[in-house]
């Protein structure tokens, strides 16, 4: 019984009309057709006006009553052939089937309204529960707000709809602008929604009924619920983004302080070296002999050199923040690379007395790279090698094809690094030993910026028998990646 | 007395050097433009040339091109530019070596030295070099280490003997590949690789860790000096 209650009643007039006439007139023909008495015709007429409210309406149904009343009159009460009725208590009942047939039109059209109603409230609701969970996903709430329009259309049946971001009260420029359907001009004026918190307005939505099916109050007031949502959702979403930006903000202004103080020393301590040798080699009324003159007068050369590096890390370290690397690359020997930065960095290895081993297989080929960047690189690893190896030990540097990568692993004897660290070395200013060091940590920070920014990758592992590896791969293919 | 131009706009440096190399018996004349530079080098014939790329008036290659349209006469070139396009620029444009600031002083005076030596080679032809224990032999085309006779091929020879006539000279891929394949192969670098390879293995007692064959990467190859 329950899914007779789900047709659809047809909308037109004549058609129910149509339907008003056309059923009584069937029900007649069942009565005579079976030659009724009036007590059975009553109930075939009673069958047409139920049908005819269920397919045509209420006004078709009432339709239906008046004419199955003249139908039960005409062919089934006597005198039959006749309007008039002979009997009185005949005349009682034609009235009393008169009033049965239009309450029950009337209460079922009724019902099945209601019916109708709720399932739509149903749908309604569920659909903007589903936008409403939607809005509460940061991510995807442009995705929602795009849906809006066209949900809201479909659910109401609009011509249009539009949902308009601003970009905070104060401001007149306009925002964002979604908008569903609306070909041509809609066909009535709009009603606007607003979408308003306590502390601002964001925006509003534009609803455009169709001519003949205009909102419901209740209606109204579920789209001005949903205006609600979506405004709390639209002023989370711009406060998430206004502490995001704030935290960067402070993580730039942490960095740059950082930076600061850490060249401040890094640039200082060498120029203090070299000052003070050069003016105790000025001293008047002392006297140096050969050796300590050498030995002051090496110092200032290799302090120098400090400062060069640390110059060029800082130069590096700028193009990083700026995204600006962009590796020129050419093809080069790899074996070029490092005997280059060895013959650079030959002094530094004689003054700790380290001995570096070079292995570079047969069949590594030339690695397209950016020769300065990659040379910096491979020199800031062996800096820091040479910086924890100890005195007289081996650095060996071992160079190997491995698919379609070059890989370059840098291994001293020293300490080593543990493994809650390994990722960590890489980080901008991470010192493991404070200032100790004399490294203001930028130099494996930029390694992993010149290597990734050749499409490779950096990692730290132990050597085996003791001490730190650096590693770092190249990609044999040209492309630069994105 | 061997003459040699400092045009360098930094009073400094040419404090430095003219110091440094008056000490060698160098004689120094020195200009701070370009202009006055190029007017020297026409004027006092000297024969050799420091030049610093980071002049006030001219830009260091323009003065090259200026110089090389009426001289020959060996430069080197004072940079602060690493990259490797820049050095092989200033190469291609006329200068004979490069040395990057800050640079050593001895580093300087080897460069000098050698592309001093080449202008001067021309004149008397050593035929038999020694390094450490490689002995060649130009006139006969013969190489020994150690005592026993290497085998070369007349690529490995090509390049050996190109080295060692400039000797302490950068010599560029481009022109390497040009003097011993010719020209037209002068974007090859992976034969010059894989020769070079070869004559580490045959001639350097260490060919991980070369004492003669030496290399300036992206750029192009020279023979030690010492």
């Amino acid at each position: 019984m329950r899914r007779l209650l789900y047709v659809r009643s047809v909308t037109h007039r004549w058609q129910q009309v149509a339907v008003g006439v056309a059923l009584p007139v069937a029900g007649t023909l069942v009565g005579r057709l079976t030659s009724a008495t009036t007590a059975s015709a009553a109930v075939y007429y009673l069958v047409a006006v139920v049908f005819t409210a269920m397919f045509a309406g209420l006004f078709g149904g009432l339709l239906a009553s008046f004419l199955s009343f003249l139908g039960m009159n005409y062919f089934f009460t006597p005198p039959f052939g006749t309007l008039r009725v002979q009997k009185p208590e005949d005349v009682i009942a034609l009235f009393g089937f008169l009033m049965v047939a239009s309450l029950v039109a009337t209460l079922l059209t009724e019902a099945l309204e209601q019916r109708a109603r709720a399932e739509r409230r149903e749908r309604e609701t569920l659909m903007l529960y589903q936008l409403s969970s939607g809005l509460l996903s940061r991510d995807r709430l442009e995705q929602t707000l795009g849906r809006v329009p066209r949900d809201l259309a479909e659910l109401f049946d609009l011509s249009g709809c539009e949902l308009e971001l601003t970009n905070g009260g104060s401001s007149s420029a306009p925002g964002n602008l979604y908008r569903a359907g609306g070909k041509g001009r809609p066909e009535t004026m709009p009603s606007s929604i607003e979408l308003r918190t306590d502390t601002d307005t964001y925006g509003v939505i534009r609803l455009f009924p169709r001519a003949q099916r205009v909102l419901s109050w209740d209606e109204e007031d579920l789209v001005r619920v949903f205006a609600t949502q979506v405004a709390l959702a639209v002023e989370a979403a711009r406060l998430d983004e206004n502490t995001r930006v704030a935290k960067n903000e402070a993580e730039v202004s942490r960095i740059r302080a950082a930076l600061f103080s850490s060249v401040t020393h890094d640039l200082k301590t060498p120029l203090s070296s070299v000052k003070a040798a050069a003016t105790s080699l000025l001293e008047k009324g002392v006297e140096f002999d050969r050796d300590r003159q050498t030995d002051l007068l090496l110092t200032i050369v290799e302090e120098t050199d400090r400062l060069n590096r640390l110059i060029s890390n800082i130069l590096q370290l700028t193009r990083v923040r700026a995204g600006a690397l962009a590796p020129r690359k050419v093809p080069t020997p790899i074996e070029d690379v490092i005997l280059s930065v060895l013959s650079r960095l030959d002094g530094l290895l004689a003054s700790k007395d380290l001995k570096v081993g070079v292995k570079v297989r047969d069949d590594v080929p030339s690695v397209p790279m950016d020769v300065l960047q990659i040379d910096q690189a491979m020199s800031n690893i062996l800096e820091n090698a040479m910086r924890y190896a100890p005195h007289g030990t081996d650095v060996e540097i071992r160079a190997g094809r491995w698919q379609s990568w070059v890989e370059v692993l840098v291994a001293d004897r020293g300490r080593g690094i543990g493994k809650q660290d390994r990722e960590k070395i890489f980080e901008e200013f991470y010192s493991s030993d404070g200032r100790d060091g004399g490294s203001s940590g930028l130099g494996l920070a930029i390694v992993r910026a010149i290597v990734e920014a050749h499409g490779g990758s950096t990692w730290a592992e132990e050597t085996p028998g003791g001490g730190a590896t650096i590693g770092f791969r190249l990609p044999l293919t040209a492309e630069v990646p994105r | 007395m061997i003459r040699v131009l400092l045009i360098d706009d930094e009073p400094q440096i040419v404090r430095a050097l003219r110091t440094s190399l008056e000490v060698r018996g160098y004689d120094i004349i020195d200009a701070a433009t370009g202009r006055d530079g190029l007017r020297l080098a026409a004027s006092s014939e000297p024969d050799a040339v420091v030049l610093d790329m980071g002049l006030p008036d001219m830009d260091g290659t323009k003065v090259l091109e200026r110089l090389r349209a009426f001289s020959n006469v060996p430069v080197v070139i004072l940079t602060i530019r690493e990259e490797q396009s820049d050095k092989v620029s200033a190469l291609e444009a006329g200068a004979d070596d490069y040395v990057t600031k800050p640079f050593g002083m001895e580093e300087l005076v080897a460069r000098l030295r050698a592309v001093l030596r080449r202008a001067s080679a021309n004149d008397e032809t050593e035929s038999l070099l020694r390094f450490g224990n490689i002995e060649i032999d130009l006139m006969k085309c013969l190489v020994r280490k150690g005592g026993t006779l290497i085998h070369l091929t007349p690529k490995e020879y090509g390049i050996l003997e190109a080295m060692v006539n400039h000797q302490g000279k950068l010599l560029t891929h481009k022109w390497l590949l040009a003097r011993v394949w010719g020209p037209g192969y002068d974007d090859e670098r992976e034969y010059l690789r894989v020769f070079v390879g070869q004559l580490r293995k045959k001639l350097e007692d260490d060919p991980s860790r070369p004492r003669w064959i030496l290399t300036d990467p992206g750029v192009g190859y020279r023979w030690a000096d010492e």
